[in-house]
């Protein structure tokens, strides 16, 4: 069992594309999705194995931390077998953006989601000041709310909600705004909006945006010659859009090792994730098609952390 | 035996993609192809005010919009409107939200049977195949 918790948020900057292999529906290459919910998820391995990779650059492949932190890996000699001392669950979804009739985009999430962060921040031993409110068939938010049009409507998309104020929903978006989003400078922007344009949406209603308003992009092969679409090469992928928020739970346990083999600055769980937290405020990228800019993420733990 | 939601599409769709003559499966073939994605980015009453623009009473738009009409009547409980008429699209553009979204999906997950069924029945499976 693991020793320490913390959750780790992950903001996107460019579209993110954690794909889930080829499918028979709309889209040829859908993203990863969750079984019971068809919300999009990045699922725990590859969470890790970019956060691996950081590491990797930053200290060398041979580093005995990474090992220890991350488990051995054998493609590179490593030939004792054990298991590493982080864990990482599977990015779960808070916040989806949808674009908005008034304020350009909102960012939307549903009492669901709230409360599954609750439970998982829970399980981190955070306890938070607000409160999942009551689900509702309308859109809640707060009064400052500038997705909210003259007559308590909300559009998203082509679709029309009414609103409901909430006062509640303004913990909910202080503390995202505080814990949630990246605390540099440069996110002022996005800390400021979310005070507002935090909404929560019906169950169905969120359910619907996430399957429904991901990014597809056409993406074609040119022949050479004529320069036009290649026969057949024309297909259909998805992304999670910018601007949406994940997080996963990232767990530490004490090397997996005698105490006199750990490294030195090493030595217990909490090293371990003080290890880990140093890709607090850092950019990553997750997911495929790295060198057509997606998936560039940052990163930021609980509190600062 | 109870049937699937999805053998019921699936059976419908059979139905109807083999009804397309032969001179039209490939057009209709690659415009069901098109229309998933067409729904995606645009929504589902652009998509089809952009069939009835194209329309000309037997061309595939025509067919795939009377088809994607044909299994919605039977499947989706619209909210009784007396002040419209029986067409798909005025049905569409009346309906609240949350039937709306409703039918969007219903659509979307009919036209992959129809994508699939018009493909195999095109001819030239070389060209067809994506």
């Amino acid at each position: 069992m693991f020793k320490e918790a913390k959750v780790m948020f992950i903001y996107t900057e460019t579209s993110l594309h954690c794909g889930s292999g080829t499918s028979l529906g709309v889209i040829d290459l859908p993203i990863q999705r969750e079984k019971y919910t068809d919300y999009p998820v990045c699922q725990a391995s590859g969470i890790k194995g970019v956060v691996r990779e950081w590491f990797d650059n930053k200290y060398g492949e041979r580093d005995s931390k990474i090992k220890y932190t991350f488990g051995p890996d054998f493609g590179r000699g490593d030939s004792e077998a054990h298991a590493g001392a982080a864990t990482f669950t599977d990015g779960r979804l808070l916040l989806f953006p949808v674009r908005s009739l008034n304020s350009v985009f909102a960012y939307t999430t549903s009492v669901f989601a709230l409360s599954r962060l609750r439970r998982d921040l829970e399980m981190a031993g955070e306890s938070v000041g607000w409160k999942v409110p009551a689900e509702s068939d309308k859109i809640l938010g707060v009064s400052e709310s500038k997705v909210k049009t003259g007559d308590n409507k909300v559009v998203l998309e082509e679709y029309t909600f009414d609103f409901q104020l909430d006062e509640g929903v303004k913990a909910i978006a202080e503390w995202i705004a505080s814990n949630a989003i990246p605390q540099g400078d440069e996110y002022n922007f996005w800390r400021q909006k979310v005070k507002t344009d935090l909404i929560i949406l019906p169950e169905d209603a969120f359910g619907d945006f996430v399957k429904l308003s991901t990014e597809v992009q056409a993406r074609i092969r040119i022949n050479n010659d004529t320069k036009t679409v290649d026969k057949g090469a024309l297909f259909y992928e998805e992304a999670l859009p910018c601007d949406s928020l994940l997080y996963s739970v990232v767990m530490a346990h004490d090397p997996a090792c005698d105490n006199a083999k750990r490294p030195t600055d090493l030595q217990d769980s909490t090293d371990v994730m003080k290890f880990v937290s140093e890709i607090k405020s850092k950019r990553l990228q997750f997911g495929g098609d790295a060198t057509i800019g997606k998936g560039i993420v940052n990163v930021n733990f609980l509190n600062g952390r | 035996m109870i049937k699937s939601k999805e053998q019921e599409r699936a059976k419908k769709a059979w139905e109807l993609a083999n009804s397309v003559s032969v001179g039209i499966i490939d057009k209709y073939s690659s415009l069901a192809k098109s229309a998933p994605v067409m729904i995606l980015t645009n929504g589902l009453g652009q998509t089809l005010a952009f069939f009835i623009s194209k329309s000309n009473g037997k061309n595939e738009y025509t067919l795939l919009y009377r088809h994607i009409n044909e299994w919605l009547d039977d499947n989706i409980s619209w909210t009784p409107n007396n002040e419209i008429g029986n067409d798909l699209i005025e049905k569409v553009i009346n309906e609240k939200s949350q039937i709306y979204r409703m039918v969007t999906e219903e659509t979307l997950a009919f036209l992959s049977w129809i994508k699939r069924f018009a493909t195999a029945l095109t001819p030239d499976t070389k060209e067809a195949a994506e």
